[in-house]
């Protein structure tokens, strides 16, 4: 087995032997390509260089789906050697390092590993890459070929020490007017597989079929339409809509976007909400993808069928290490009687610089891995966002989807979240519980005394030979028609007895204006009326005053 | 509902000229449901307002300001960034290209040639240069025979414009002997005698043409013949010499060809040669 390293390892006996770890190059080729699960993840990874590049606007063009994705900003931009030093050196980010915060807008910057690109090796075959900066008359189109990255071996640079070369990439500098910055990325030679996902062809002819249910568009104009129109079709989950959809759902998820108008809680009288929405349209960030303004796609609309509430807090945690380090947030809680839809927004929502740290939509329905035998009920009830401030970035994985969960930052804002929800947030849902069915007893209770004034106040329970109801005077109007009616019909009426039998007559008209509850009380009537006749043996004289004698007996002990 | 822009750096010539792209793709076509189109429309896009005024493509404006087509397909080819950036925003669900045409064509030939690119078929090609054809990486015949070998993939009939400066000074001798070497060939095609004819009535020799006719008469005469190589018969055809004051001279040439497959291609060349040229000749001497 000796021939398997070079370090000279033999099966000497009883002698120390040194030998050196190696790493294959394939763990480039696997980190290049196993980290971004979907095309809206890998997008997202260019979304935020744009934004670490103090862009104001991003436009990404989509459709049609043909070959190619185009995104485009105007930040600070690059020239050819700030492409070489940053962008083609791949998780040798200097953005950090630098500052914390971007050069112009002085934003907090989200990148940090600076394997941005690389993303987008997932879903194209070829990136080209136009960049200029302001006051320099150039600009520079470079072309990397991920095919030829994957297939070229990984050798050591031996210029840098910390280098490996893996790839190549083509660049030509060309004029450019002096004034001008940007950035322009375009994914060449899609894959199959992303462009089925992206073509939303199929989708929209089903929505022009549903030209005559309120929808009648070739397109979406908006994110808080995009929703609607989910919505609308009672869709219990993200996942069960079209996969363009899901796209820009997604996408929109992982980004520094606005919240969508109102969002995330409508009608939200609260400090700490309306200064984390006005934070974000202080980012002063647009995206604009195929004509519509991606936005945070969270809202809780007022849904009068539903109670709900909602908590927000502003919090500093001490971490429990030597260096004493401290945990800023801000956050709130929704919390509604009954489960939330669209299910990805059950959880939390953990956000370091304004992304969410989380696979599904950025929501994670665990809390944190919060003990699964306590509040069962209750969990597919919340929702709610903690923005990190402070802290917890290196607890981060290298995916930005999950956390190193032995981590001291991640132990004590679990610490944290799992004491707001059982000191508050769940009381919160149990409080909604208690308070539903208080009033489910408290209708209940209503509905029976409802019903039973309807049936056996005496003024209304009358024998009449009448087979219809009275016809409406004219010039009366329907609703005194109707309170009329209700005053001198009950729902069962003796139409006909002889010495040995009586006809019941159920009047329909009257009888489908009462709710279920009445008919527990008919049911109750109709014993009491069973019970006169047998006793009342055929005499229908006796039957009439047993009759009205035990529904007073009745009544007396209902009340 | 969006308006047409003043027009920039306009003329009344080429006014005419954009109204004749329209009155050709109508009498090409059936544009009920819009047109498909391939053209440089250039930060202005006057002949994307022109066509959408005439209802053979159509756009709704977006909350961003952006247009998403509704109507048709447009394609546009855009290799300066700045002007590539204006139409990617400006317009959604339009394919927006930054290679020069020749290049792409060129590098998509197998996709196309398959079906599996998608921007073929289309019913118009709308190749409408503001700076110098001879320079392009592609030389204009391939990249007219690439156009023709696409659409007749689809077998699709369909109008086609040129439009360029005339760059005397400035041309590539590559170019100029091509368009050279194209009518001289065809000057010894016996299938066109008529063509033959009314050239000597005017010319000693090629040398003789001014560059104005030089230009027009080559162009057309590649043009003619990448077409029916490919197995189209022109329907209609016009020339046009333009030019004003302190403005460069542009020429301007508008086809319409009808895809004719079981006839063979000599034949198809024999008669457009003989129905058209001379009076290409003509038109391009009057103007």
């Amino acid at each position: 087995m000796s021939d398997l390293t070079d370090n000279k390892i033999d099966l000497t006996l009883d002698v120390v032997q040194k030998g050196r770890i190696k790493v294959h190059t394939q763990i480039i080729n696997d980190l290049s390509s196993g980290i971004y699960s979907s095309p809206a993840s890998c997008i997202k990874e260019l979304v935020n260089n744009s934004y670490d590049a103090d862009a104001k606007v991003v436009t990404i063009r989509v459709k049609p789906v043909h070959d190619s994705i185009t995104i485009i900003d105007d930040g600070k931009g690059m020239n050819a050697v700030d492409f070489d030093k940053k962008f083609a050196w791949i998780s040798h980010s200097t953005k950090r390092t630098d500052s914390s915060l971007s050069e112009m807008l002085k934003r907090p910057l989200i990148g940090k590993i600076g394997i941005g690109f690389i993303a987008v090796n997932e879903i194209c075959h070829e990136l080209e890459i136009t960049s200029t900066k302001k006051g320099e008359p150039l600009k520079f189109t470079a072309n990397i070929n991920f095919k030829k990255y994957f297939e070229d071996a990984a050798v050591p640079d031996e210029g840098e020490e910390e280098g490996i070369i893996k790839g190549e990439y083509e660049l030509v500098n060309d004029a450019e007017d002096s004034d001008e910055h940007y950035t322009i990325i375009r994914l060449l030679g899609l894959k199959e597989s992303v462009k089925n996902i992206l073509d939303d062809k199929q989708y929209l002819s089903e929505l022009l079929k549903k030209k005559n249910k309120n929808y009648d568009k070739n397109f979406f104009t908006s994110m808080k339409d995009l929703l609607e129109f989910h919505t609308s079709n009672k869709l219990k989950s993200f996942s069960e809509d079209n996969a363009y959809v899901q796209f820009i759902i997604d996408l929109a998820s992982y980004i520094p976007v606005e919240y969508i108008d109102g969002g995330p809680i409508e009608n939200a009288n609260d400090e700490i909400i309306d200064d984390i929405v006005a934070r974000h349209k202080q980012l002063d960030f647009k995206v604009d993808l195929d004509g519509i303004y991606l936005k945070k796609p969270i809202y809780f609309s007022k849904n009068k069928d539903v109670n709900s509430q909602y908590l927000s807090f502003k919090e500093s945690i001490k971490v429990p290490n030597e260096d004493g380090d401290e945990i800023k947030l801000t956050g709130y809680f929704y919390v509604q009687h009954g489960i939330i839809f669209p299910k990805e927004y059950n959880g939390v929502a953990i956000r370091i610089k304004n992304v969410p740290i989380s696979d599904n939509y950025g929501f994670d329905d665990s809390f944190m891995k919060f003990p699964y035998y306590t509040y069962q009920l209750f969990r597919s009830w919340v929702s709610g966002e903690l923005y990190i401030e402070k802290g917890l970035e290196d607890a981060m994985n290298i995916d930005r989807k999950s956390f190193r969960v032995t981590h001291q930052h991640y132990l004590a804002l679990q610490n944290f979240l799992h004491r707001l929800l059982d000191d508050k947030v769940f009381k919160m849902a149990l409080a909604l519980y208690q308070g539903a069915r208080d009033f489910r007893e408290e209708e209940k209770k209503n509905a029976k005394k409802e019903a039973g004034r309807k049936i056996l106040s005496s003024a209304k329970v009358e024998y009449t030979k009448a087979s219809h109801p009275p016809k409406p005077k004219k010039g009366s109007s329907k609703e005194s028609d109707t309170s009329e009616e209700e005053k001198v019909f009950a729902p069962i009426r003796i139409v006909d007895s002889s010495a040995k039998t009586s006809t019941v007559e159920v009047d329909e008209s009257i009888v489908k204006k009462f709710k279920k509850k009445d008919w527990e009380y008919l049911e109750s009537i109709f014993l009491i009326f069973e019970s006169a006749f047998k006793e009342a043996d055929g005499d229908v004289q006796k039957l009439r005053k047993l009759f009205y004698q035990k529904v007073n007996d009745w009544k007396n002990i209902k009340n | 509902m969006s308006t047409t822009p003043t027009y920039l750096n306009n003329s009344a010539h080429k006014d005419l000229i954009r109204e004749k792209w329209v009155e050709f793709i109508r009498e090409c076509v059936s544009h009920d449901n819009g047109v498909g189109v391939i053209t440089f429309p250039a930060e202005e896009m006057h002949d994307l307002y022109i066509f959408k005024n005439n209802g053979l493509i159509d756009w709704e404006e977006n909350e961003t300001g952006t247009l998403t087509i509704t109507k048709g397909k447009v394609v546009c080819f855009e290799k300066r960034s700045k002007i590539f950036m204006t139409l990617s925003t400006k317009l959604v669900n339009a394919v927006v290209e930054s290679q020069e045409i020749g290049s792409h064509l060129r590098q998509k030939y197998e996709g196309i040639m398959r079906g599996s690119e998608r921007i073929f078929p289309v019913d118009a090609v709308n190749l409408d240069y503001d700076g110098n054809i001879s320079k392009n990486k592609v030389p204009i015949d391939e990249k007219v025979d690439l156009i023709f070998k696409f659409q007749a993939v689809h077998k699709r009939s369909f109008s086609f414009f040129m439009t360029w400066p005339s760059t005397e000074d400035d041309d590539e001798e590559a170019y100029k002997s091509l368009l050279k070497k194209t009518i001289s060939s065809n000057l010894k095609d016996p299938s066109a005698i008529l063509f033959k004819e009314e050239f000597d009535k005017r010319y000693q020799s090629i040398d003789d043409l001014d560059y104005d006719n030089l230009s027009i008469i080559g162009l057309t005469k590649i043009v003619l013949k990448k077409a029916s190589n490919s197995h189209f018969r022109l329907v209609k055809h016009e020339c046009i010499v333009y030019g004003e004051e302190e403005r460069r001279k542009m020429y301007s040439v508008l086809f319409n060809f009808e895809f004719q497959e079981e006839q063979p291609e000599n034949l198809i060349y024999s008669e457009v040669v003989v129905n058209s040229l001379s009076q290409v000749l003509r038109l391009a001497v009057n103007s």
